[in-house]
């Protein structure tokens, strides 16, 4: 199972998003996950099972929108972890 | 011990700013002390017109950044806490109460940076506290209690 952050600049914001869904995931006792992160420019759809994205971001996008997150903020910890969850579920991962 | 903020790079305004002077001002410190070029804040404002406001992280906080090539010459970042909100690119929808702008000379020393990011702004109440915060030193002692 593959997650990735995805953010429209490539330098960093989606690394961070990576780093709190591991630490989530970790949270969570979850395994089998592998998270990364990318830009919009590089993706693509076979990169991973579900992409988390800003919201901005997720409007330029051409993803399978089944796979897409949208985050409101990706700062917001709380939001993340409720998507996570609601993802964990959807695939059945914990 | 805070990476990102000291007294030197901690700032509130009272003015009524557009955003790109907003940006501009956040980035006055950066700008002065050679951390980066002014080829670094335009290459922030043509990506925001090309793809919007990418750097709105939520919750009234906007981290703008480019990537080093487009002018960094050492790894920093400044905050500057606006008493009225910001609306990024004119928008309604992209109020902003707090810009945080940074420059990595490379694809891995701003990391340090994103992660105290996180760790700050993503904590509602330390995020509350910044921005109800009145001067340097609230703000300062909110990023110094995160070690």
């Amino acid at each position: 199972m593959r997650f990735m952050a995805i953010c429209g600049s490539g330098l960093g914001s989606s690394f961070m998003v990576e780093m709190n869904i591991q630490q989530i995931l970790n949270e969570m006792e979850v395994s089998g996950v592998e998270v990364s992160h990318s830009d919009i420019s590089s993706v693509g759809d076979n990169d991973a099972n579900v992409f988390f994205l800003a919201k901005d971001v997720a409007e330029n996008v051409s993803l399978d929108k089944s796979k897409v997150v949208v985050l409101d903020s990706i700062i917001d910890k709380e939001e993340l972890r409720v998507k996570v969850e609601e993802v964990i579920k959807k695939y059945n991962l914990d | 011990m805070s990476k990102i903020i000291n007294k030197d790079n901690v700032f509130l305004t009272d003015k009524d700013l557009t955003w790109k002077d907003a940006i501009k001002l956040c980035a006055k410190p950066l700008l002065d002390d050679g951390y980066i070029e002014d080829s670094y804040i335009e290459s922030i404002f043509t990506q925001a017109e090309k793809m919007g406001p990418y750097f709105d992280f939520g919750q009234g906080i906007a981290v703008p950044h480019s990537r080093p090539e487009d002018g960094v010459n050492k790894t920093g970042a400044a905050l500057l806490k606006v008493n009225k909100p910001v609306l990024l690119m004119d928008d309604k929808s992209h109020p902003i109460d707090v810009f945080i702008v940074f420059g990595s000379s490379d694809n891995y020393s701003h990391i340090d940076i994103l992660k105290e990011i996180s760790n700050v702004f993503g904590n509602k109440d330390k995020l509350d506290k910044i921005k109800s915060a009145n001067n340097k030193d609230e703000i300062l002692s909110i990023f110094r209690n995160e070690d």
